[in-house]
């Protein structure tokens, strides 16, 4: 609050570093998130964006270097201390509860955040407003007119939403979002990006997410940060990437700049 | 609208199958035959294992080969206090809950260090020891001989009573697993069994309520357990060896692991079974093989699973033909 010129970042990664055998997954990346920001992470396949994000939220543990949250380090906390601190992400290949109802994947994580999952008598669903804060998580992501059917049954494009949902109902600082539209058709992607930025603004988020779509990611981030072999290449607004020489040569290739 | 419809069918098909399990239950005895009263009694207590085990892998989705260990515990609680002369059978048999929870404690966080098919073998192994144990350590527990004539108290001494003791303390733990499975922790169990990794990311801390499953698991086995020794009056290592393991997995899968009366249904007619082919031969593995096999192929969710699909498949089509018909 006092200090209105330079907000402290949200995320702080210091010099972080993973290897898998000899191959350097993330090679002395830093770089840190500005406070309601809404940034994207592109590179080739393999250039180690999904483990930069599972470095970040503890799925991995780090070789070297440092993660911070609001000035905290969290590197090689687990996932479940990391997602208590605020920190909520989405994943590449879905990852839901297909055998529980749309409003039970939700209903969970609200429960979780609200640190109420001991309890052993009272009906999950009589928390009414539990419920309803998972209601209105699913209508933010359109999915409340099918809160009440199964997880698994719905269509690919629902369910890659529903895994978004799930995060958001954490109510996390920091949201991670990754391929949050990949297999989506056109019309999809266009109505999940819409829902995505309203509900970036809505919520005063911090929002990075990967994404091979170059449409979407010119479109909407504010900051783009380009990986390639686990090195961060550059990084910029989206008019200072497409004109970056480094960046065309090793992803965007030459018909992205007219 | 449509929720509120569904969730008001569900309830209505909760009610009927509580009152149906309640009214058939009561009623065994009213048959006449002490065969059934017994046969009854055995339904019950192997209905609660297996409710119970249920809860460890229809629900959270963990596959336990060692829940004899913790209905065995509990037996020989019963049988060891009782026998002994150290504590009443009111005492002894909420003691066997604590024997099983406090087994739990210490096998439980052993085997949750692995998943899938090594968190089983784990299970199995150490299952295998506490039979071990109780197998050859004849100065404690008698070895294989067993404890026979555990005395009860009057209150409990013809069938007729214990039997309706048996189906109080089944259907009241039956209710409290009910209320556990739709509570918020029930909720994470359900979804750990779904996907144990997302639920990390919803900041949950998974072996917790992995081990705490195992815990409550292995409370109702231990239950059980003592349940039937206080029917029997005596007691054997059998009831720790590893085809008893077998029998509630073959129980619930049976009458259905992802209904909540399943389990109760496939010990039924296990029970039924033993019985009935018993009987005529002693060969009955055989039918229950044949019988599994045939139940794999058509009933693939269970009992009372695949009749659930079957009554919702039918209910659609009626609402189908309902709207169809008007004009």
């Amino acid at each position: 609050m006092e200090n209105t010129q330079t907000p402290p970042p949200v995320l702080e990664v210091r010099r972080l570093s993973k290897a898998f055998g000899g191959l350097k997954v993330a090679n002395d990346v830093s770089f840190s998130l500005r406070r309601g920001e809404l940034s994207a992470i592109i590179g080739p396949n393999g250039a180690g964006k999904t483990t930069l994000f599972n470095l970040i939220t503890g799925k991995l543990v780090p070789d070297g270097g440092e993660v911070l949250f609001k000035g905290e380090r969290i590197d090689g906390q687990s996932p479940a201390d990391i997602a208590r601190k605020g920190i909520g992400r989405s994943f590449q290949i879905t990852s839901i509860f297909k055998e529980r109802t749309v409003l039970e994947n939700v209903l969970v994580t609200v429960l979780s955040r609200e640190r109420k999952t001991a309890r052993m008598f009272r009906r999950a669903t009589a928390h009414g407003d539990a419920v309803q804060e998972a209601l209105e998580v699913l209508s933010t992501l359109s999915l409340a007119g099918k809160a009440g059917e199964m997880a698994g049954s719905l269509p690919h494009g629902d369910q890659k939403r529903l895994d978004i949902a799930v995060a958001l109902a954490l109510n996390p600082e920091l949201v991670m979002l990754d391929e949050p539209m990949a297999g989506m058709s056109p019309e999809e992607r266009a109505t999940t990006v819409d829902l995505i930025r309203r509900v970036w603004k809505e919520k005063a988020l911090t929002l990075l997410f990967i994404e091979h779509d170059m449409d979407v990611v010119f479109g909407i981030s504010e900051w783009i940060r380009v990986l390639n072999q686990g090195v961060l290449l550059a990084e910029g607004t989206p008019a200072e990437i497409s004109r970056n020489r480094e960046v065309i040569t090793a992803y965007l290739g030459e018909e992205i700049v007219e | 609208m449509r929720g509120d419809r569904t969730d008001a069918k569900r309830r209505w098909s909760d009610w009927a199958q509580w009152g149906a399990a309640l009214v058939l239950f009561a009623a065994v005895p009213l048959l006449g035959k002490k065969h059934f009263v017994n046969m009854g009694n055995e339904i019950l207590v192997m209905g609660l294992f297996a409710m119970g085990f249920n809860l460890l892998y229809g629900v959270t989705g963990m596959l336990s080969f060692g829940q004899a260990a913790y209905y065995g515990v509990g037996a020989y609680t019963v049988g060891l206090l009782l026998s002994k002369g150290v504590a009443p059978f009111w005492v002894a048999l909420p003691a066997t809950m604590v024997a099983g929870g406090a087994l739990a404690l210490i096998l439980g966080p052993l085997c949750i260090r692995l998943s899938g098919v090594y968190f089983t073998m784990l299970t199995l192994a150490f299952a295998e020891m506490v039979w071990g144990i109780v197998f050859k350590w004849y100065a404690f527990t008698g070895g294989d001989n067993g404890i026979q004539g555990i005395p009860m108290p009057d209150a409990l001494r013809t069938p007729l009573r214990y039997y309706y003791f048996t189906m109080a303390i089944v259907f009241l733990s039956f209710w409290l697993i009910r209320r556990i499975v739709d509570s918020p922790f029930g909720a994470v169990l359900q979804s750990i069994r779904e996907n144990p990794e997302r639920v990390g990311f919803l900041g949950v801390k998974v072996r917790r309520y992995q081990l705490s499953a195992m815990v409550l698991s292995g409370v109702f086995a231990a239950l059980a357990g003592g349940l039937f020794a206080g029917y029997q009056h005596s007691i054997h290592p059998d009831m720790l060896h590893w085809t008893k393991s077998g029998e509630v997995i073959l129980m619930s899968i049976l009458g259905g692991v992802s209904s909540f009366f399943g389990p109760l249904m496939g010990a039924a007619v296990i029970v039924f079974i033993e019985d009935m082919i018993g009987k005529y031969t002693e060969f009955w593995e055989i039918w229950i093989g044949g019988i599994m096999l045939a139940i794999v192929i058509f009933f693939p969710r269970g009992v009372i699973g695949t009749i659930h699909t079957w009554v919702s498949h039918w209910r659609k089509h009626g609402e189908h033909a309902d709207t169809a018909a008007r004009p």
